[in-house]
């Protein structure tokens, strides 16, 4: 089961919080396929949000083909989002630590990091040879 | 209905049960003091004690005197019981609920207007009539033995007619009617109260002054000088002069007594004279005017109570 | 709740209503379609609590009418389908929380016994308290479980937050929430802050002076106004442009050489007539969030006074 937050002051609404977090759950592997999602009811009791809110979160996320209705039963989980190359114990990942770690000892500060995995993002990405991501196959 | 009845009791029982114990006290004091009297004036022929000029046998007499201030002070609360109905009953009925917003609860609710304010207003009717006809029945049951005796207590003191009969219980209902409807256009219980007890107290004291004018006295005629006939148990309505053309002229006329009067009598043509009185059979029709007018009031103010409340224009 | 030709949860129709010489509301005219969470926003004295007093059927409009699901407030039909929180919460103060909840269950025709005593016992409130002896946030608990025990289709809650801590008005919020999700009951709260209704609410009703200012769903209210940020046009007095279609400006301001306005859009489409902008002049256009639509709205001149409705 997943537990959603609102922020109300994050300026992104509503809606896509519950999206983006469902998505990230997916990610984490927090969520699986076969996982039934929280009903409006219980979302909104919890946050204290417009019922409306959670449908069209729901929607949204039926219509990216992550999550399906099943009428009287609930919302489930088609689909996972969770890669094993993102695992905690993948060698990708530990080669980004171990990369983090020196760019710490070089004296980068956390902003100087991100500023830099940015840049190695986009240069990787304008490059012709790299596959096209593919994330939101529908 | 069942709802709004229980609601009506739950508000009210505190009233229900202060008016019961007050009742049984009375009954009880009511019961102590009578067997007194009846023991005193046991074996005694009191028929010669009715009317004022009455010869009565001395020994009960004491024991009359003494129930006759019990009766006055009964009668005295039976007369403070409308009043005292109308603004511990009437005025916060609808009041009280104005003033603390509580009316808003009760109105939302399923039941609705109607049946709130009828098992309200009749259950705190039902109760009004219930206890003033108790006391009325005291009151009556202690009087009733020693009734119109001597300087005791009379069919037409206010502490009886006021107090017995239909006219107590409509007098009650009156009152009630009276404090709900001041509390719904005052809105507020305390100035309720006080406006409700001037206006039972103003009409009471309107019927005691002004019934009397609806009733046509009886008159008892003597010629000349002839001795009056005893008054009894009647209701003396004043005295006029005869003319033998059978016209009645003021008292007025000859202020006298002895034989200055009959000189004046002489004088002025008097050919005998009228003494008009109420005999106590008149006490039905007096209860009458009482009652009717009463229960004409109570329900003109439960009307309006009803279309104000209809109207929705004084509940927010 | 789905089907189009059923009546509305809350109709008024040119509804006026005087006391003693003094107008609270008038021409008032809206639609509530059943199953929306509305605001009932507006400065205080606006006519809010009026507007819910007509509606729960304790005033009689002095002109118009009132309809709660196609009938008059205050009949039978009307009673059993709507559920007032009043803001001065009134509860009997010599009754017990049990037997206020008892009054509840006996006045009227649907009740949930279970629910009420759930909504109380959150709130650690004994039913054997007496009710003159609670604190005013027990007190809205109690008369909020009062209402919501109702079943009601319809809840009416005048300032139902007002005074509450953080925590037990998210909580009661939820609880309304859920209440609205699970049954589709619609759901009127009435408030004088409108940041506390923004994520509750997908509907709003804009009181000001007497008067709805703005009715609709709250989308379709904010993507019909446009948020403009620019350079003052120095020509003219107002900062506008020569072009612009003044009746459609909501509220302008102008702060040195900036000017930011809200303005309704053009009919048909997303963006308001004569502000297209040329190279040297361009406009920072966005579609306003509902507080700087409903504070533009307040801040616009009495004049400009005109019931606006969305569907």
């Amino acid at each position: 089961m997943i537990e959603f937050q609102v922020d109300r002051h994050s300026g992104v609404a509503t809606y896509l919080q519950l999206v983006n977090q469902v998505k990230q759950a997916l990610r984490l592997g927090v969520l699986e396929p076969g996982d039934r999602l929280p009903t409006a009811r219980a979302v909104v009791e919890a946050t204290a949000i417009n019922p409306n809110t959670v449908l069209k979160a729901y929607r949204e996320l039926e219509r990216e083909g992550l999550v399906e209705p099943r009428p009287g039963r609930g919302t489930f989980v088609t689909r996972s989002l969770s890669r094993p190359e993102s695992a905690a114990d993948s060698p990708l990942r530990a080669d980004l630590v171990a990369w983090m770690r020196r760019a710490r000892d070089a004296g980068l500060d956390r902003d100087e990091i991100t500023a830099l995995v940015e840049a190695a993002r986009a240069e990787a990405e304008s490059d012709p040879a790299a596959p096209a991501r593919k994330d939101n196959t529908t | 209905m069942t709802g709004t009845l229980w609601l009506a009791w739950r508000q009210q029982r505190l009233l229900i049960l202060a008016g019961t114990v007050l009742l049984a006290l009375c009954t009880v004091w009511v019961a102590v003091r009578r067997a007194d009297l009846m023991d005193a004036i046991g074996g005694y022929d009191l028929s010669r004690c009715k009317g004022w000029n009455g010869t009565c046998p001395p020994e009960p007499y004491e024991a009359m005197f003494d129930a006759a201030g019990g009766i006055r002070l009964l009668g005295t609360m039976g007369l403070l019981v409308p009043a005292a109905i109308g603004m511990f009953w009437g005025a916060p009925l609808i009041g009280r609920e104005l003033e603390s917003g509580t009316i808003k609860v009760a109105l939302t609710q399923g039941a609705g207007l109607r049946s709130w304010f009828a098992a309200r207003l009749g259950l705190a009717a039902v109760c009004a009539a219930v206890f003033s006809a108790g006391l009325a029945a005291l009151t009556a049951w202690w009087w009733e033995p020693t009734a119109n005796m001597l300087d005791g207590v009379y069919w037409h003191d206010p502490y009886i007619l006021n107090t017995t009969g239909p006219a107590a219980v409509a007098a009650a209902l009156f009152a009630l009617a009276a404090g709900t409807a001041v509390g719904l256009l005052t809105r507020r219980t305390l100035p309720a109260m006080g406006i409700t007890l001037g206006t039972v107290l103003a009409t009471a004291a309107v019927l005691t002054f002004f019934r009397r004018d609806f009733v046509t006295p009886v008159d008892r005629v003597t010629a000349g000088m002839t001795p009056k006939q005893l008054i009894g148990s009647a209701w003396s309505a004043g005295y006029r002069y005869l003319t033998p053309d059978g016209r009645q002229h003021p008292l007025e006329n000859c202020l006298f007594s002895g034989e200055e009067l009959r000189r004046c009598m002489a004088e002025k043509g008097f050919s005998g004279r009228v003494h008009k009185v109420y005999p106590s059979s008149d006490y039905w029709t007096f209860q009458q005017i009482d009652t009717i007018v009463y229960l004409v009031l109570a329900v003109a103010l439960v009307a309006l109570t009803a279309v104000l409340l209809r109207r929705r224009t004084r509940l927010v | 709740m789905n089907d189009p030709t059923a009546a509305p949860a809350l109709r008024a129709t040119a509804v006026e209503q005087r006391f003693k010489g003094t107008t609270a509301l008038q021409d008032c005219t809206f639609d509530l379609p059943a199953g929306r969470i509305a605001a009932l926003v507006g400065p205080n004295g606006a006519g809010k609590s009026t507007l819910l007093h007509l509606a729960a059927g304790l005033l009689r409009p002095t002109g118009g009418e009132v309809r709660v699901f196609g009938s008059e407030p205050g009949t039978p039909p009307a009673l059993g389908r709507t559920a007032f929180v009043s803001q001065d919460r009134p509860l009997f103060p010599q009754f017990t929380v049990a037997d206020t909840l008892a009054a509840g269950r006996r006045l009227n025709r649907t009740w949930d016994q279970a629910e009420a005593e759930r909504i109380v016992r959150a709130g650690n409130i004994p039913l054997t308290a007496r009710i003159g002896t609670l604190s005013g946030g027990r007190r809205t608990r109690v008369a909020l479980a009062l209402a919501l025990a109702k079943r009601a289709d319809l809840l009416l809650l005048d300032e139902p937050l007002a005074d509450l801590d953080p925590l037990v008005r998210h909580e009661i919020t939820g609880l309304l929430m859920a209440e609205a999700a699970e049954r589709g009951t619609t759901v009127v709260i009435s408030s004088h802050v409108l940041p506390e209704l923004e994520d509750v609410c997908d509907h709003v009703l804009l009181v000001q002076d007497g008067r709805i200012r703005l009715a609709g769903d709250t989308d379709d209210l904010r993507e019909a106004h446009t948020r403009l940020t620019g350079r003052a046009d120095p020509s003219t007095p107002d900062g506008l442009p020569t072009a612009a279609d003044r009746g459609a400006v909501v509220h302008a301001a102008t702060t040195g050489r900036q000017l930011t306005a809200v303005i309704r859009n053009a009919p048909g489409t997303r963006r308001p007539a004569g502000f297209d902008g040329t190279a040297d002049t361009p406009w920072i256009t966005a579609t306003p969030s509902l507080e700087q639509l409903l504070l533009a709205h307040l801040r616009a001149p009495a004049a400009a006074h005109r019931t606006e409705a969305a569907a």
